[in-house]
């Protein structure tokens, strides 16, 4: 494999982390927000 | 005339009435949300310190906000001669994830190591003939207490304390052939860390914690692994030891337990759970106030999938710090797992280059002076990964 092709694999790889991050930390935002507004509500 | 910052006169009333035992950073913390922390003067900084890897789901959480405000107001303290609910409730939902079968609560993290000390010595009086001796690991740290100081592999913590409780044999981290040549008949376990977190975040060989397992198998020694630090998914496993494929006997738990409520807990196995009514006891430990965050902060752990989000944010912030290492030669080496990560330096400038992230936004903490360390809370986002990891870019090309 090419220096270039695993540079390819490792970009990917850790745009695939970052993603997977993000996908977390938006569900994550997405149910504080609820909890919030309910809380909310609740007063 | 010179006007003192809201920061500096805080600090000169604390050096009047406080014990001088912590070198604080000059931040006077007044709120903090999530990953971020202000101080009293309005600056705002990314929080990669997490109260010492306490601060799990970050700062004010709301689930253990509303613990705290149900519980307080429900019921806080009754003492241990009486049942209480939520301590009974923590401790079966920490033994049916994990493979202990009974639980002692405590205060912290020195206090559950203090348990588990005297777990050994009471299994060594009833079931190995009196054995006592622990063997334990050059650079380890398992608490400030005098039975732990003595147990912790710094000599800089047990010096000014000396003499130290008797019993204690120290060994090299990840050397099983020294761990078994330390052996002796009145040796009755082995306490270590998985991870070594507070001396410098120094990783276990693969094959080490199988072989120390092993060892004791065929010695018949107890195994104690303080997962004070490691333990509750900062690694990316709800338990570090998972990481190998074994299990200790005796397990310590503390800092990320209620995210920064104070708790502790020794978990121990059916055959080493030997304490009877009148060998151990606390007052505080096992409050139905802790407990119920407690278990509100394991709760939505599992319901989160966190610790999933640990491994991949700690694979991705491990791969950032990587990949900064590969342009910046200050960087001897980034080790850890999860998010409890560590960044070798190449010269003794630690503690320069916290100061100077500090400036920039970012708290951290130096473990040595070439070794910094960054445990942010469990629910770090990719974006503050992205920051903290430029401002230590930004800090180490400034140099």
């Amino acid at each position: 494999m090419s220096d270039e092709m695993v540079a390819a694999l490792k970009k990917a790889a850790v745009a695939a982390l970052a993603a997977g991050v993000t996908m977390f930390f938006q569900e994550y935002t997405r149910q504080q927000e609820r909890s919030s507004r309910l809380a909310s509500a609740r007063r | 005339m010179e006007t003192k910052t809201a920061a500096a006169s805080w600090a000169e009333r604390e050096s009047r009435a406080l014990m001088y035992t912590y070198r604080r950073y000059p931040i006077v913390a007044e709120r903090g949300e999530g990953c971020r922390l202000w101080d009293v003067e309005g600056k705002v900084y990314l929080d990669f310190l997490g109260g010492l890897a306490v601060d799990s789901l970050g700062h004010a959480p709301r689930v253990v906000v509303e613990a705290v405000q149900k519980q307080a107001a429900t019921l806080i303290q009754t003492s241990n001669l009486i049942y209480t609910l939520p301590q009974i409730e923590l401790a079966e939902f920490l033994v049916e994830r994990s493979g202990f079968d009974r639980v002692f609560f405590c205060n912290s993290g020195a206090e559950a190591n203090e348990a588990a000390l005297k777990l050994a010595r009471k299994w060594g009086k009833r079931s190995r003939n009196g054995a006592y001796r622990l063997i334990t690991t050059e650079n380890s740290f398992h608490g400030r207490t005098l039975g732990t100081i003595a147990a912790t592999g710094t000599e800089a913590y047990r010096r000014p304390f000396e003499p130290m409780p008797e019993g204690y044999d120290f060994v090299p981290f990840n050397d099983v052939d020294a761990i078994a040549d330390a052996v002796k008949e009145e040796t009755v376990g082995i306490i270590l860390e998985p991870i070594q977190a507070e001396g410098g975040v120094n990783m276990p060989s693969d094959q080490f914690l199988p072989d120390v397992r092993q060892l004791c198998d065929e010695r018949n020694l107890m195994l104690i692994f303080d997962e004070v630090q490691t333990g509750v998914g900062r690694t990316g496993a709800l338990w570090a030891h998972t990481h190998w494929g074994i299990e200790p006997d005796v397990m310590t738990l503390a800092k990320g337990l209620a995210s920064g409520f104070p708790i502790g807990a020794a978990l121990a196995k059916e055959p080493f759970a030997v304490f009877e009514p009148g060998d151990h006891a606390s007052t505080f430990g096992g409050n139905p106030l802790a407990c119920a965050v407690g278990l509100a902060v394991q709760r939505e752990i599992e319901s989160l999938n966190l610790i999933e989000h640990v491994a991949v944010a700690g694979l991705y912030f491990t791969e950032r710090l990587n990949d900064l290492a590969s342009r910046q030669p200050l960087i001897r080496e980034v080790r850890g797992k999860g998010l409890l990560i560590a960044v070798e330096l190449n010269d003794e400038i630690a503690r320069d280059v916290l100061d100077d992230v500090r400036d920039r936004g970012l708290i951290a903490n130096a473990l040595s002076g070439r070794t910094l360390r960054f445990i942010p809370p469990l629910i770090v986002s990719q974006e503050e990964i992205d920051e903290a990891v430029d401002i230590l870019e930004a800090s180490l090309a400034a140099r």
